[in-house]
């Protein structure tokens, strides 16, 4: 048999094994297996491989899927994030460190993730007061904020993907202060965007998205400050914000 | 405003734990590959054409982002000591006497990565070839001859007709 008929001969065994033969070729190869036990022992082994396969990884089909696998349901009522934010005020700590230690080597949430995601579902769901000082005091926000943060403070504008600027405030960061810019669009869904200060990293700015607390968190770091927009919306939706902001703060 | 794709990703999450499972060989490993995965995808979901094989798209992440990984390992040269060094060397021998194969989980790590790729998504995933082309990236011969070379040598370890050599220091 010459060459490329051998590997077209091998060809139509795989074929056999994994059912891809349509009836006619079928028909011929199992004929020809009749006449070689040698090729109608590799087929046979060949079977055997994908049973085993089956049995050794078919197993994992059936095991629960683990959290972090599983997307937040986005777009919850008002009430359901209301109910949320009292919850995890009520278990808060406890909460994260049982959830960390039934996955011990999943990589930890960053801090800032983490702290910026508690206070989107904190603040988000204020309907009276959702800002400490809000849109109509902008300028006055943005010295107050650079001020405090010992870092220039710019809010972004994102008329451009149909959010307006509520309004902000100053929060308490690990070690030292931290800031909340709100958003919201026509329909009152509310995007924050967090900052806290973080050490001059030589890493250029990549933008990470990250699931916390029921929401998504796109997340970058720029020359000493650590950005995280928060959101219950479509990581394509963060993503587009997320361009939009940094692009403002390049300027 | 997510439509039926949330649901149709989730349920194709078994498939990519079950995939990663076989091809990492490590279950938290595996489980970090499908969340970058998950990730990715809905972070690009819009670059999904509808009525496209969702799997196979899906897969093809998974894939990429595994050869990322792997590239990078390959990339960053491991850090031995002397001591080290010198102890696994030693050893070397006595593990390559004791070495055998018994079972099919320890021949599929013998195999090549880029064989027990096309392996898993023909025998495990029952993938076809044209959809194990398409999310490798490869052409259908290059499939079908990794599958010969791959399925031949594994069941060559099985009948013992082939002791694998592992250079565990040279790794």
């Amino acid at each position: 048999m010459s060459e490329p008929d051998r590997s077209l001969a091998d060809a139509e065994l795989h074929r056999l094994v994994d059912g891809r033969l349509d009836t006619t070729r079928l028909l011929a190869v199992e004929a020809r297996l009749a006449g070689s036990p040698e090729e109608a022992a590799r087929v046979a082994a060949y079977r055997a491989q994908n049973a085993g396969l089956h049995a050794l990884f078919d197993p994992v089909l059936d095991e629960p899927i683990p959290a972090r696998l599983l997307r937040p349901q986005p777009q919850a009522s008002w009430g359901t994030r209301i109910a949320a934010a009292v919850v995890l005020l009520a278990i808060g700590a406890a909460g994260g460190w049982f959830a960390r230690d039934a996955l011990p080597t999943a990589p930890a949430v960053p801090v800032l993730v983490e702290r910026a995601a508690t206070a989107h579902v904190v603040y988000v769901p204020e309907m009276r007061r959702p800002v400490e000082v809000a849109a109509g005091e902008k300028a006055n926000l943005q010295t107050w904020l650079t001020n405090r943060m010992k870092r220039p403070i710019l809010v972004p504008d994102l008329a451009a993907a149909g959010y307006s600027f509520v309004g902000g405030r100053l929060l308490p960061g690990e070690r030292g202060p931290a800031s909340q810019l709100m958003y919201q669009d026509t329909a009152g869904l509310r995007v924050t965007l967090y900052m806290k200060g973080e050490p001059e990293s030589a890493a250029p700015a990549a933008f990470r998205l990250a699931h916390a607390e029921g929401v998504g968190v796109m997340h970058w770091n720029d020359r000493g400050l650590g950005f995280a927009l928060v959101g219950a919306v479509e990581p394509a939706a963060l993503e587009r914000l997320a361009h939009l902001i940094y692009g403002q703060i390049q300027r | 405003m997510w439509g039926v794709n949330a649901v149709d990703i989730e349920a194709e999450i078994p498939r990519l734990r079950r995939y990663a499972r076989a091809l990492t060989r490590e279950a938290v490993a595996a489980d970090d590959l499908v969340q970058d995965t998950l990730e990715r995808a809905w972070g690009r979901l819009h670059l999904w054409r509808r009525g496209s094989n969702l799997r196979a798209w899906l897969f093809t992440i998974l894939h990429n982002l595994h050869a990322n990984q792997v590239r990078a390992a390959k990339a960053r040269p491991e850090l031995t000591t002397l001591t080290e060094w010198e102890v696994s060397g030693s050893r070397r021998p006595e593990q390559e006497d004791g070495l055998k194969v018994r079972g099919l989980a320890q021949a599929l790590a013998v195999l090549p990565e880029e064989q027990r790729q096309v392996v898993l998504l023909g025998g495990l995933e029952d993938m076809t070839y044209e959809q194990v082309a398409e999310v490798l990236g490869i052409p259908i011969g290059t499939v079908m001859s990794r599958l010969s070379r791959g399925r031949e040598r594994l069941r060559r370890l099985l009948a013992g007709e082939e002791q694998p050599v592992v250079a565990r220091g040279l790794e």
